[in-house]
């Protein structure tokens, strides 16, 4: 074993430069392998994080005029809430007919509340969770141009209105309308 | 096959050279005779470890220069997301409440889907009544209208004007988006007058019930 140690210090004193570059190629070897994976994983959090950042970069550009629009739609529906009825508020949801009926000429001649909540509808669908549908039937008569001036207002009115049923007769001169709507109500 | 055998052996040709005498004596000490190599094995054998060496090298620094690069691109988005993240958080923040806020008013807009506008219906009607119809009623009941009426004049007369009025109504450009099918579904002699009675019935598109136009 000495011997070999001997054959090998004497090979490395007479080729100094060819064991130097052994040593050092070797050294630089296992260093290689030894990094050979960093690429592959620093190029592959790179491509991460590339991607993570392009998707904020884009929520950002995106949500540029965010602010306003939620603002806008929040206001909408503020609005709308403003003029959606309470069912429950009986007295003052007639109150608003009766308030057309004085302005159009036009004469009731029955006006119910039948209820809410789409179950007295016909052929309507309910509307989801928010908003409710507050069913009315309605006998009006009065003059053809009356008759038109009160579907009017009721379409243009303050509350949002949804036509069910509408049934208009001519007799002796004067038009009568039957109507099933519904009023936009909250719950 | 004893007499066979100096046939088959072959002659030992070493044996006969060793025997052969020197063609001269040689004279030469290869150990004191000078070295006249121009270039040594060894001065190859260390060029060619040199070179593996630095190839080995240079790889390694290659390598390393990618690597730091990669690093400092990395550290870059990490800044950007750092700088962004916040943001983007707060809009992902503002963008669920407005998703929720529209999902609301998009339920005022399936309320008002199936609207059929009452006063423009009896306008219309009345704008392309012949001067010899009266409609004595109008009845919207969601997927039909019915509409019901007289005309005056001797029946025959009165039987081509509800045919008229029936052509009247289906090219009328408000009736054509609304309605699939117009259709005289009644016509009877009226007792009372000398005319008839009719009955018409106007048949809602199933995709467009009622949607305002």
């Amino acid at each position: 074993m000495s011997l070999d140690n001997k054959a090998i210090v004497s090979l490395v004193k007479k080729n100094p430069i060819l064991a130097a570059c052994i040593v050092v190629g070797l050294g630089l070897a296992v260093i290689i392998y030894a990094r050979s994976g960093s690429d592959a994983e620093q190029q592959s959090e790179l491509d991460r994080k590339t991607e993570e950042g392009k998707r904020y970069h884009a929520n950002l550009a995106n949500s540029a005029q965010l602010t306003d629009e939620l603002q806008a739609v929040t206001e909408a529906n503020r609005l709308v809430r403003e003029r959606a009825v309470n069912p429950a508020d009986l007295a003052k949801n007639l109150q608003y007919f009766y308030r057309i009926e004085a302005e159009t000429g036009v004469k009731f001649i029955d006006l119910r509340q039948l209820g809410s909540g789409g179950a007295a509808s016909t052929g309507t669908k309910r509307v989801a969770s928010v908003y409710i549908p507050v069913n009315y039937t309605i006998s009006v008569e009065g003059e053809f141009s009356k008759i038109i001036t009160f579907l009017r207002n009721l379409e243009r009115g303050a509350h949002f209105y949804r036509l069910n049923t509408m049934t208009a007769s001519e007799a002796a001169g004067s038009t009568k309308l039957v109507l099933n709507i519904d009023l936009l109500g909250k719950p | 096959m004893a007499t066979m055998l100096p046939l088959l052996k072959k002659p030992n040709e070493k044996a006969a050279a060793s025997l052969m005498p020197a063609w001269h004596p040689n004279f030469r000490n290869a150990e004191l005779l000078p070295d006249v190599k121009a270039v040594r094995t060894a001065f190859f054998v260390n060029g060619a470890a040199i070179l593996v060496v630095m190839v080995l090298s240079l790889y390694l620094i290659q390598s390393e220069l990618g690597l730091r690069s990669l690093r400092e691109q990395t550290a870059n988005a990490q800044q950007q997301i750092n700088t962004e993240k916040p943001g983007s958080d707060k809009a992902l923040v503002q963008f669920q409440k407005f998703q929720d806020e529209e999902k609301t008013l998009l339920e005022l807009k399936q309320f008002q889907v199936g609207k059929i506008v009452g006063s423009e219906l009896l306008l219309e009607l009345g704008e392309s009544l012949p001067p010899r119809i009266t409609l004595t009623m109008v009845d919207y009941n969601g997927p039909n209208i019915v509409l019901r009426g007289s005309i005056a004049g001797s029946p025959d007369e009165a039987s081509g004007d509800a045919s008229a009025y029936l052509s009247i109504l289906g090219n009328q450009p408000a009736f054509k988006e609304k309605f699939d099918g117009i259709s005289l579904t009644g016509i009877t002699r009226n007792p009372t007058t000398s005319g008839i009675s009719f009955e018409i019935l106007l048949k809602l598109k199933s995709d467009q019930k009622g949607v305002k136009k």
